[in-house]
Protein backbone atom coordinates (compact mmCIF):
# COMPACT_ATOMS: atom_id res chain seq x y z
CA UNK A 1 0.00 0.00 0.00
CA UNK A 2 1.32 3.43 -0.90
CA UNK A 3 2.49 5.62 1.97
CA UNK A 4 0.53 8.77 2.75
CA UNK A 5 2.17 12.17 2.89
CA UNK A 6 2.43 12.16 6.68
CA UNK A 7 4.24 8.82 6.65
CA UNK A 8 6.62 9.98 3.93
CA UNK A 9 7.49 13.22 5.72
CA UNK A 10 7.96 11.41 9.04
CA UNK A 11 10.31 8.88 7.45
CA UNK A 12 12.27 11.67 5.78
CA UNK A 13 12.58 13.48 9.12
CA UNK A 14 13.71 10.25 10.79
CA UNK A 15 16.32 9.62 8.11
CA UNK A 16 17.57 13.21 8.35
CA UNK A 17 17.93 13.00 12.13
CA UNK A 18 19.70 9.64 11.90
CA UNK A 19 21.97 10.89 9.12
CA UNK A 20 23.14 13.68 11.39
CA UNK A 21 24.10 11.38 14.28
CA UNK A 22 27.46 10.20 12.84
CA UNK A 23 28.11 13.75 11.60
CA UNK A 24 27.58 15.13 15.10
CA UNK A 25 29.71 12.31 16.49
CA UNK A 26 32.59 13.46 14.27
CA UNK A 27 31.92 17.11 15.11
CA UNK A 28 32.13 16.31 18.84
CA UNK A 29 35.39 14.42 18.34
CA UNK A 30 36.89 17.33 16.41
CA UNK A 31 35.76 19.81 19.08
CA UNK A 32 36.84 17.61 22.00
CA UNK A 33 33.25 17.59 23.31
CA UNK A 34 33.13 14.39 25.36
CA UNK A 35 29.80 15.24 27.02
CA UNK A 36 28.30 15.90 23.60
CA UNK A 37 29.58 12.55 22.37
CA UNK A 38 28.10 10.62 25.27
CA UNK A 39 24.77 12.45 24.86
CA UNK A 40 24.46 11.02 21.36
CA UNK A 41 23.97 7.59 22.99
CA UNK A 42 21.05 6.29 25.03
CA UNK A 43 21.74 5.80 28.73
CA UNK A 44 22.72 2.16 28.24
CA UNK A 45 24.42 2.82 24.89
CA UNK A 46 27.24 0.57 23.76
CA UNK A 47 30.46 1.33 21.91
CA UNK A 48 32.54 -1.57 20.66
CA UNK A 49 35.84 -1.32 18.83
CA UNK A 50 37.17 -4.25 16.86
CA UNK A 51 40.70 -4.28 15.53
CA UNK A 52 44.27 -5.19 16.28
CA UNK A 53 43.08 -8.76 17.00
CA UNK A 54 40.88 -7.73 19.90
CA UNK A 55 37.38 -6.54 20.63
CA UNK A 56 36.51 -4.20 23.48
CA UNK A 57 33.08 -3.02 24.58
CA UNK A 58 32.08 -0.08 26.75
CA UNK A 59 28.50 0.32 27.97
CA UNK A 60 26.66 3.14 29.72
CA UNK A 61 27.48 6.78 30.27
CA UNK A 62 30.29 6.35 32.79
CA UNK A 63 32.24 3.87 30.68
CA UNK A 64 31.67 5.81 27.49
CA UNK A 65 32.81 9.06 29.09
CA UNK A 66 35.96 7.44 30.45
CA UNK A 67 36.82 5.79 27.14
CA UNK A 68 36.19 8.85 24.98
CA UNK A 69 38.07 11.14 27.34
CA UNK A 70 41.10 8.85 27.23
CA UNK A 71 40.82 8.24 23.49
CA UNK A 72 40.61 11.90 22.53
CA UNK A 73 43.61 12.70 24.71
CA UNK A 74 45.81 9.82 23.57
CA UNK A 75 45.07 9.82 19.86
CA UNK A 76 43.80 13.36 19.04
CA UNK A 77 41.72 11.78 16.24
CA UNK A 78 40.11 13.92 13.55
CA UNK A 79 37.51 11.81 11.72
CA UNK A 80 35.64 12.22 8.45
CA UNK A 81 32.50 10.19 7.85
CA UNK A 82 31.46 8.76 4.49
CA UNK A 83 28.91 6.51 2.77
CA UNK A 84 26.21 6.43 5.41
CA UNK A 85 23.39 3.99 4.65
CA UNK A 86 20.27 3.75 6.82
CA UNK A 87 17.56 1.14 7.19
CA UNK A 88 14.39 2.16 9.05
CA UNK A 89 12.86 -0.78 10.90
CA UNK A 90 9.75 0.83 12.37
CA UNK A 91 8.74 1.30 16.01
CA UNK A 92 11.54 3.82 16.59
CA UNK A 93 14.32 1.48 15.56
CA UNK A 94 16.84 1.70 12.72
CA UNK A 95 20.24 0.43 11.75
CA UNK A 96 22.98 1.79 9.54
CA UNK A 97 26.54 1.59 8.43
CA UNK A 98 29.04 4.35 7.68
CA UNK A 99 32.71 4.57 6.88
CA UNK A 100 35.37 6.65 8.58
CA UNK A 101 38.81 8.03 7.83
CA UNK A 102 40.78 9.29 10.80
CA UNK A 103 43.62 11.80 10.88
CA UNK A 104 45.91 12.86 13.71
CA UNK A 105 45.72 16.44 14.99
CA UNK A 106 48.98 16.11 16.87
CA UNK A 107 50.98 15.16 13.77
CA UNK A 108 50.07 17.53 10.92
CA UNK A 109 46.83 15.64 10.40
CA UNK A 110 48.64 12.56 9.19
CA UNK A 111 46.46 9.55 8.37
CA UNK A 112 45.70 7.28 11.35
CA UNK A 113 43.47 4.70 9.77
CA UNK A 114 40.09 3.74 8.40
CA UNK A 115 37.19 1.44 9.09
CA UNK A 116 33.43 1.37 9.40
CA UNK A 117 30.69 1.54 12.02
CA UNK A 118 27.76 -0.82 12.29
CA UNK A 119 25.18 1.27 14.12
CA UNK A 120 21.88 0.62 15.87
CA UNK A 121 19.66 3.67 16.38
CA UNK A 122 16.67 4.19 18.65
CA UNK A 123 14.16 7.02 18.92
CA UNK A 124 13.90 8.44 22.44
CA UNK A 125 11.04 10.93 22.58
CA UNK A 126 11.60 13.11 19.51
CA UNK A 127 15.36 12.49 19.30
CA UNK A 128 17.27 9.68 17.63
CA UNK A 129 20.22 8.24 19.56
CA UNK A 130 22.85 5.58 19.15
CA UNK A 131 21.81 2.36 20.83
CA UNK A 132 25.15 0.91 19.82
CA UNK A 133 28.16 1.61 17.62
CA UNK A 134 30.46 -1.18 16.57
CA UNK A 135 33.65 0.20 15.04
CA UNK A 136 35.38 -2.32 12.81
CA UNK A 137 38.82 -1.01 12.00
CA UNK A 138 40.13 -2.05 8.59
CA UNK A 139 43.53 -0.40 8.84
CA UNK A 140 45.30 1.29 11.74
CA UNK A 141 48.64 3.03 11.63
CA UNK A 142 50.90 1.94 14.53
CA UNK A 143 50.01 4.94 16.72
CA UNK A 144 46.31 4.21 16.44
CA UNK A 145 46.74 0.49 17.02
CA UNK A 146 48.66 1.23 20.19
CA UNK A 147 46.23 3.96 21.24
CA UNK A 148 43.10 1.88 20.87
CA UNK A 149 44.62 -0.89 22.91
CA UNK A 150 45.54 1.46 25.71
CA UNK A 151 42.39 3.55 25.85
CA UNK A 152 39.92 0.67 25.85
CA UNK A 153 41.30 -1.08 28.89
CA UNK A 154 39.08 -0.50 31.93
CA UNK B 1 4.29 19.72 21.47
CA UNK B 2 4.65 17.50 18.43
CA UNK B 3 5.43 19.24 15.17
CA UNK B 4 2.82 19.29 12.42
CA UNK B 5 3.58 17.66 9.08
CA UNK B 6 3.85 21.14 7.56
CA UNK B 7 6.44 22.18 10.17
CA UNK B 8 8.40 18.97 9.65
CA UNK B 9 8.37 19.42 5.86
CA UNK B 10 9.43 23.07 6.21
CA UNK B 11 12.35 22.12 8.46
CA UNK B 12 13.44 19.34 6.11
CA UNK B 13 13.44 21.75 3.19
CA UNK B 14 15.43 24.30 5.21
CA UNK B 15 17.98 21.71 6.27
CA UNK B 16 18.35 20.43 2.71
CA UNK B 17 18.92 23.95 1.36
CA UNK B 18 21.44 24.72 4.10
CA UNK B 19 23.22 21.41 3.57
CA UNK B 20 23.72 22.36 -0.04
CA UNK B 21 25.41 25.70 0.70
CA UNK B 22 28.86 24.31 1.66
CA UNK B 23 28.57 21.80 -1.18
CA UNK B 24 27.88 24.55 -3.70
CA UNK B 25 30.72 26.55 -2.18
CA UNK B 26 33.14 23.68 -2.88
CA UNK B 27 31.66 23.17 -6.34
CA UNK B 28 32.27 26.85 -7.14
CA UNK B 29 35.86 26.66 -5.90
CA UNK B 30 36.50 23.59 -8.08
CA UNK B 31 35.06 25.38 -11.13
CA UNK B 32 36.81 28.69 -10.36
CA UNK B 33 33.36 30.31 -10.26
CA UNK B 34 34.21 33.17 -7.92
CA UNK B 35 31.04 35.20 -8.61
CA UNK B 36 29.08 32.03 -7.82
CA UNK B 37 30.79 31.87 -4.41
CA UNK B 38 29.96 35.51 -3.66
CA UNK B 39 26.30 34.86 -4.59
CA UNK B 40 26.12 32.21 -1.88
CA UNK B 41 26.54 34.97 0.72
CA UNK B 42 24.00 37.53 1.92
CA UNK B 43 24.65 41.05 0.65
CA UNK B 44 26.35 41.93 3.94
CA UNK B 45 27.94 38.47 4.25
CA UNK B 46 31.37 37.97 5.74
CA UNK B 47 34.23 35.52 5.42
CA UNK B 48 36.61 35.42 8.36
CA UNK B 49 39.86 33.47 8.45
CA UNK B 50 41.23 32.64 11.88
CA UNK B 51 44.73 31.25 12.00
CA UNK B 52 46.94 30.82 15.01
CA UNK B 53 48.62 34.15 14.42
CA UNK B 54 46.26 36.32 12.41
CA UNK B 55 42.65 37.05 11.58
CA UNK B 56 41.42 38.31 8.22
CA UNK B 57 37.90 39.54 7.49
CA UNK B 58 36.29 40.15 4.08
CA UNK B 59 32.87 41.81 4.18
CA UNK B 60 30.15 42.56 1.63
CA UNK B 61 30.12 41.71 -2.04
CA UNK B 62 33.11 43.89 -2.90
CA UNK B 63 35.26 42.53 -0.11
CA UNK B 64 34.31 38.96 -0.89
CA UNK B 65 34.89 39.39 -4.63
CA UNK B 66 38.36 40.74 -3.90
CA UNK B 67 39.14 37.88 -1.53
CA UNK B 68 37.97 35.10 -3.82
CA UNK B 69 39.47 36.78 -6.89
CA UNK B 70 42.89 36.22 -5.34
CA UNK B 71 42.30 32.69 -4.12
CA UNK B 72 44.30 30.98 -6.88
CA UNK B 73 47.20 33.41 -6.79
CA UNK B 74 50.27 31.99 -5.18
CA UNK B 75 51.38 28.37 -4.98
CA UNK B 76 47.98 26.90 -4.06
CA UNK B 77 44.97 26.31 -6.28
CA UNK B 78 42.62 24.78 -3.71
CA UNK B 79 40.39 21.80 -4.43
CA UNK B 80 38.20 21.26 -1.36
CA UNK B 81 36.22 18.33 -0.01
CA UNK B 82 33.58 18.98 2.66
CA UNK B 83 32.70 16.62 5.51
CA UNK B 84 30.71 16.22 8.73
CA UNK B 85 28.21 19.04 8.25
CA UNK B 86 26.03 19.64 11.31
CA UNK B 87 23.16 22.14 11.30
CA UNK B 88 21.16 23.81 14.07
CA UNK B 89 18.00 25.61 12.99
CA UNK B 90 17.46 28.67 15.18
CA UNK B 91 14.04 29.76 13.86
CA UNK B 92 13.04 33.04 12.23
CA UNK B 93 15.15 32.30 9.15
CA UNK B 94 18.39 31.83 11.05
CA UNK B 95 20.62 28.81 11.52
CA UNK B 96 24.17 27.88 12.44
CA UNK B 97 26.37 24.99 11.43
CA UNK B 98 29.83 23.58 11.32
CA UNK B 99 31.58 21.56 8.62
CA UNK B 100 35.05 20.27 7.98
CA UNK B 101 37.19 20.66 4.89
CA UNK B 102 40.20 18.96 3.38
CA UNK B 103 42.17 20.77 0.69
CA UNK B 104 44.19 19.42 -2.19
CA UNK B 105 46.35 21.50 -4.51
CA UNK B 106 45.67 21.42 -8.26
CA UNK B 107 49.01 23.11 -8.88
CA UNK B 108 50.89 20.20 -7.27
CA UNK B 109 49.25 17.07 -8.66
CA UNK B 110 46.42 17.28 -6.14
CA UNK B 111 48.81 16.97 -3.22
CA UNK B 112 47.01 16.93 0.16
CA UNK B 113 47.55 20.39 1.70
CA UNK B 114 45.67 20.32 4.98
CA UNK B 115 42.36 20.69 6.76
CA UNK B 116 40.26 22.92 8.91
CA UNK B 117 36.66 23.71 9.71
CA UNK B 118 34.05 26.36 9.08
CA UNK B 119 31.75 27.84 11.72
CA UNK B 120 28.84 29.08 9.64
CA UNK B 121 25.89 31.38 10.18
CA UNK B 122 23.03 31.03 7.71
CA UNK B 123 20.18 33.40 6.96
CA UNK B 124 17.06 32.96 4.85
CA UNK B 125 16.72 35.75 2.29
CA UNK B 126 13.32 35.45 0.62
CA UNK B 127 13.06 31.76 -0.25
CA UNK B 128 16.83 31.19 -0.33
CA UNK B 129 19.30 30.33 2.38
CA UNK B 130 22.61 32.22 2.27
CA UNK B 131 25.80 32.40 4.26
CA UNK B 132 25.56 35.24 6.76
CA UNK B 133 29.13 34.52 7.74
CA UNK B 134 31.77 31.82 7.38
CA UNK B 135 34.60 31.67 9.87
CA UNK B 136 37.40 29.39 8.75
CA UNK B 137 39.70 27.90 11.35
CA UNK B 138 42.88 26.28 10.16
CA UNK B 139 43.92 23.06 11.87
CA UNK B 140 46.86 22.31 9.63
CA UNK B 141 47.84 23.80 6.27
CA UNK B 142 51.18 23.42 4.57
CA UNK B 143 50.26 26.50 2.52
CA UNK B 144 47.31 28.91 2.75
CA UNK B 145 45.08 29.97 -0.20
CA UNK B 146 45.98 33.33 -1.69
CA UNK B 147 49.48 33.39 -0.18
Amino acid sequence: MAKNIAEIVTELADREAIRELPQRYCDCVWQGDVAGLVNLFVDDGVFTIVGNNKETTNKGRAELEKTYKAGLTTLTPRPYIHNHVIELKGNGRASGRCYVEIRDASNKLSWLGTGFYNDEYVKVGDAWKFQSRRAQMVHMEPKMAAGTTGTQEK
Amino acid sequence: MAKSIEQMAGELADREAIRELPLKYCDCVWRNDMSGIVDLFAVDGEFITKGQKREHRASGREGLAKLYGGITQGPLTPRPYIHNHVIDLAGSGRATGRCYVELRNLKKDMEWVGAGWYADEYVKVGEEWKFKSRTFRTVYMSVMPGQ
